[in-house]
């Protein structure tokens, strides 16, 4: 069963400026016994990018989440990807995740159009007949026609963008987290994404998405979680969250 | 693999889960063989793309210095052009393998950021993406010394086919050593530059140009200690139709030892951090 449990989670990032990584920093508090050290914890910058975070989700649950830029989406986002291990807290996720984070991710410009479908397949643990199978169903996507057997790199932004959105969202995940993608591509693309982005989110059993775009989150979501700053402002029916949001943005 | 996963889960109440973790994430990430073998081949078509013969300059650069470098340092040395030849191709080749895995470990994290910031994938897949990236480049440079094996053939017998599975114990100590190059290399960025000019220094106190034969007596602990020259030796004796001294065994089976527990004591500790890292 498909379940995703936080359970006070925080993370932490060390942030390195050029005195702290650096090795000799470290050999000098070593060799002058610790002397350096307080200096040295001190510089050691961290930014605290998740603040006891908390909430269950269950089969069915569509979270979707609103923040201001910095206010940890992202990071929440890596962290039920388990890309992030909680500096504090647990996380507990059963069920297979696919993250969208970039829709771009892995893409060769050498390579044609074919082959990173190929590349990407394999990236999800997909044989070679699984992965010729999807072929020609993301070609029919993508509407790339011929140029599916050119380079990517003659490709126009927006044919690129039709590609990676075509092979990132052409395997369904039992968990799907999503970055920003909705209403990605140019405006003759952004219907057909949107239509196959909700078909994903209807077939996955839980999904987390992040967005600034509150419609796409009333339309696809049955919970929402405002975050401020790395803290769960609300986390509860969609309706009353956006209100509250909406006051946030007014004051 | 899952089955290797599997048996550790159940173990997971005995040992230090991030000990478990770790281990994990090693035989995961090895099992992963299409992605790390892609990655490795499309790294290799990306260096050479749009170019006519492609990895082929490979074997061409390693074929240009193997046969004019020989004829000018046989000279230097006054010895025969016939005796010197594939000794020195065959320690060239061998340290070419050699070098690049060790300084290229370094950069393996850094250069895997795209992906290890977008997707949960185990950290030693780009370990083994690098390994297979040199294995390809040193196929490739082995066809340079192909037409040398073939006309001193009367030096080869048996022994030259013992280099087959010596490359694949060469892998061992090569993952482990490169995993904590890899952790160590991206947390402190001086220490790719270290390398680099550490393995410089390296080629001039190893037997690669000049022979064993040329050192004074007092001096070869240079060669007796220094563990590239054993792990060379390891490589180049098979090729040369010899077999490897034992103490380069012993050499090599000591660093797998020592880097494994290294590497599993550092990985444990810091696995979780990695990310943050990049």
């Amino acid at each position: 069963m498909a379940q995703i449990k936080l359970n006070s989670v925080s993370i932490e990032f060390p942030v390195f400026g050029l005195s702290a990584q650096s090795l000799k920093r470290q050999l000098l508090r070593v060799s002058t016994g610790g002397v350096l050290g307080k200096t040295e914890k001190q510089d050691l910058v961290t930014i605290n990018a998740l603040k006891n975070v908390s909430f269950q989700l269950n089969p069915g649950d569509r979270l979707g989440l609103l923040g201001h830029n910095g206010a940890g989406k992202s990071t929440l986002l890596r962290v039920i990807s388990k890309i992030y291990e909680p500096t504090n807290g647990e996380i507990s996720v059963h069920g297979k995740v696919s993250a969208l984070l970039d829709v771009a991710m892995g893409m060769d410009s050498e390579s044609t159009g074919y082959e990173n479908i190929v590349i990407r397949g394999i990236f999800h643990g997909l044989s070679r007949r699984e992965i010729k199978n999807k072929q020609d169903e993301i070609a029919e996507f993508t509407e790339l026609g011929d140029y599916l057997a050119m380079p990517v790199r003659t490709y126009s932004t927006g044919m690129m963008l039709r590609l990676a959105f075509g092979i990132a969202t052409s395997i369904l995940p039992e968990i799907l987290v999503l970055d920003e993608v909705i209403g990605a591509g140019d405006a003759s693309f952004t219907k057909k994404a949107e239509e196959r982005i909700r078909g994903m989110i209807q077939h996955s059993k839980i999904v987390v998405l992040s967005s600034h775009d509150q419609s796409a989150i009333e339309k696809n979501c049955n919970l929402l979680l405002l975050l401020n700053a790395g803290e769960v402002k609300y986390f509860g029916a969609v309706d009353e969250g956006l209100k509250l949001y909406e006051q946030g943005l007014a004051r | 693999m899952t089955r290797v996963a599997a048996a550790i889960e159940v173990k997971d109440k005995v040992v230090s889960p991030r000990f478990l973790k770790a281990i994990k994430d090693v035989f995961l990430g090895i099992g992963l063989w299409r992605i790390w073998f892609m990655l490795g081949w499309q790294d290799i078509r990306l260096r050479y793309r749009r170019s006519h013969i492609g990895p082929f300059w490979i074997t061409f650069s390693m074929a240009l210095t193997v046969y004019t470098l020989s004829i000018l340092y046989s000279h230097l040395w006054k010895i025969s052009y016939h005796e010197y030849m594939l000794y020195f191709a065959c320690g060239l080749l061998s340290w070419t393998f050699i070098v690049t895995i060790v300084t290229e470990s370094t950069n393996v994290f850094s250069d895997a950021k795209g992906y290890l910031l977008q997707i949960q994938i185990p950290f030693s897949v780009f370990v083994m993406r690098m390994l297979v990236r040199n294995f390809i480049v040193f196929l490739h440079n082995f066809l340079a010394i192909i037409p040398l094996l073939v006309f001193y053939h009367t030096e080869l017998n048996w022994h030259t086919l013992l280099i087959f599975p010596i490359i694949a114990l060469i892998f061992l100590p090569a993952f482990t050593f490169s995993m904590l190059l890899a952790m160590v290399g991206l947390r402190y960025r001086d220490i790719g530059q270290f390398i680099t000019n550490i393995m410089n220094l390296i080629f001039f106190f190893t037997p690669i140009m000049w022979l064993p034969t040329n050192l004074p007596q007092h001096l070869h602990f240079i060669i007796y200690y220094n563990p590239i020259a054993q792990l060379i030796e390891l490589m180049r004796a098979p090729l040369m139709g010899q077999l490897p001294s034992e103490h380069a065994v012993v050499t090599m089976i000591m660093l797998f030892f020592v880097s494994l527990v290294l590497m599993l004591w550092c990985f444990s500790k810091v696995r979780h951090r990695i990310v943050f890292w990049l």
